[in-house]
C-alpha cells in the first residue's frame, strides 16, 4: 500500500470521528460544549477532506470516497466502527484520537513535499487545541468522585479498541511503532493520573482489520442516508 | 506590473470576507495575485482549515477577477499554510478594533476593544465560528471575540498552540 492510500487511512479515521462526535452537538445540555463538540467535529470533517486532497481526490473523487464505497473496503479504527453511547466514552475517544491526530500529523510535517510539511503543521497546530479541550474533560471526570469509577470502567472499554490507530500503513512499520510509542507517551500522563491504565494500548500498533462485529455497516448508513435523505420526515426539513 | 493585473488586484483587494465586514486582503486571507495573458491565480490561506466559508469566498474572488478581467481564465487555490493574526494588516487592525474584536496581533493584549479595560475573562476556547473565541469584559459587561492565531486566543485556550 502506498503512502498515499495511508492518508486516506487516516482520512476515513477523521471523518468517522467528526460524524460520530457530531451527535453530542444536540445532545449535550450545555451550549460552551455545544459550541466547542460542534468546531472539533467541524474540523475533524475538514482534516479529512485535507488529507484526502493531498491523497489526490478531488471534489468529486471525496465525495465517492465517503458515499459510494462498499463497506468492505474501509479499514478505519475499530475506536471508530463502534458508537460508543455515553459522554465519558466520547471524551476518551476524543482524547486518544486528537493526540492520535497531533503526533501523526507532526510525523507528517517531516514529510518530502513541502505543502505536506505545511499542511501536517497546520493540523497538528488545530488538534493540540483538540486535546487541550479533551483533557480537561479526562480531569474533570477522572478526578470527581461521582464519575471516577464509570471513568475507569469506560477507559477499560474504550482503550482496546484504540490499539489500531497507527495500525494503518500511513507509514512503514518502523514509523508506525514509533508513532504508536510516541502517542502513548503523550497521554500516559493525563490518563495515568486519573487511574487509567495504559496496558491496553500495547506497545505497538495492532493491524487494522477484523472488524465483522463491529457496527460500522450502521454507522455508514447513517451517514449515507444524510445524502439521499432519510424518511423520517425530519431531515428532509433542512433540505 | 501589467496595468491588468494592476486592475485585477485592486478589484480582488474590496472583497470582503463573508462573516466579518473587513476585506480578505486586510485579514491576511489573501496570499498572492498574478495574471499573466490570460490567466489570473489568487493564492488564499484560510484562518481555520474549518472555516464554512471557503467556497463563498473563492466565489467572491473569481467573481472579482472577473469583473475587472472579463476575458481571463481564474484559478483560486487554497494555500495549507499556518495563517496567523499578524497577518492582519494595520487597516485591518483599526476595522476589527472598531467592530468588537480583540487586536489580533502576535504579543498584543487581551484588553476590551470597547472600553479598553484589561479585566476580562476567556469563555472557552470555542466560540460561535471555529476561527473564534469569545471573551467577556468584567468592566463595561461587553462581550467579544479573539480571533484563533492572535495571542489574545492562546492566553484563551490556556496554552494551546491552535
Amino acid at each position: 500500500m502506498s503512502r498515499l492510500d495511508g492518508l486516506l487511512r487516516v482520512a476515513e479515521d477523521r471523518f468517522l470521528h467528526g460524524h460520530l462526535l457530531g451527535r453530542w452537538i444536540t445532545d449535550y445540555v450545555d451550549l460552551e460544549e455545544s459550541l466547542a463538540v460542534g468546531s472539533i467535529s467541524q474540523e475533524e470533517l475538514a482534516h479529512a477532506a485535507t488529507l484526502m486532497e493531498f491523497a489526490g481526490l478531488d471534489d468529486e473523487g471525496r465525495d465517492a470516497f465517503i458515499f459510494e464505497r462498499p463497506v468492505e473496503d474501509w479499514q478505519p479504527s475499530a475506536l471508530l466502527a463502534h458508537r460508543l453511547h455515553d459522554w465519558p466514552a466520547a471524551v476518551l475517544r476524543g482524547y486518544l484520537l486528537a493526540s492520535v491526530g497531533e503526533v501523526g500529523s507532526v510525523l507528517l510535517s517531516h514529510a518530502r513535499r513541502q505543502e505536506l510539511q505545511s499542511a501536517g503543521q497546520v493540523i497538528a497546530a488545530e488538534q493540540r487545541l483538540h486535546v487541550t479541550h479533551w483533557e480537561r474533560w479526562v480531569r474533570m471526570l477522572g478526578q470527581d468522585e461521582r464519575t471516577a469509577d464509570e471513568f475507569r470502567a469506560r477507559a477499560a472499554e474504550v482503550l482496546p479498541l484504540a490499539r489500531d490507530v497507527f495500525g494503518a500503513p500511513a507509514f512503514d512499520e518502523a514509523s508506525g511503532e514509533a508513532a504508536h510509542a510516541a502517542w502513548v507517551d503523550a497521554v500516559s500522563g493525563p490518563l495515568t493520573a486519573v487511574g487509567i491504565p495504559l496496558d491496553a494500548l500495547g506497545r505497538t500498533p495492532a493491524p487494522r482489520g477484523g472488524l465483522d462485529d463491529s457496527e460500522l455497516a450502521g454507522i455508514l448508513g447513517d451517514i449515507r442516508s444524510q445524502r439521499v435523505g432519510a424518511g423520517d420526515g425530519v431531515r428532509g426539513l433542512y433540505r | 506590473m501589467s496595468v491588468l493585473e494592476d486592475r485585477v488586484r485592486a478589484a480582488v483587494a474590496t472583497v470582503e470576507d463573508p462573516e466579518v465586514p473587513i476585506t480578505l486582503q486586510d485579514l491576511g486571507v489573501v496570499r498572492d495575485v498574478w495574471v499573466a495573458g490570460r490567466e489570473a491565480r489568487v493564492v488564499l490561506r484560510p484562518t481555520r482549515l474549518a472555516c464554512p466559508a471557503r467556497s463563498e469566498m473563492a466565489r467572491r474572488v473569481r467573481e472579482a477577477v472577473l469583473s475587472a478581467a472579463p476575458d481571463v481564465h481564474v484559478e483560486v487555490d487554497w494555500e495549507i499554510a499556518t495563517w496567523r493574526g499578524s497577518d492582519v494588516s494595520d487597516r485591518g487592525t483599526q476595522v476589527l478594533l472598531q467592530i468588537g474584536y480583540a487586536d489580533p496581533g502576535v504579543g498584543a493584549s487581551t484588553a476590551c476593544p470597547f472600553c479598553g479595560s484589561g479585566d476580562v475573562r476567556s469563555e472557552g476556547a470555542f466560540g460561535g465560528s471555529v476561527c473564534k473565541v469569545p471573551f467577556s469584559c468584567r468592566s463595561c459587561g461587553s462581550t467579544y471575540d479573539a480571533l484563533k492565531g492572535s495571542t489574545a486566543a492562546e492566553v484563551a485556550v490556556g496554552g494551546a498552540r491552535g
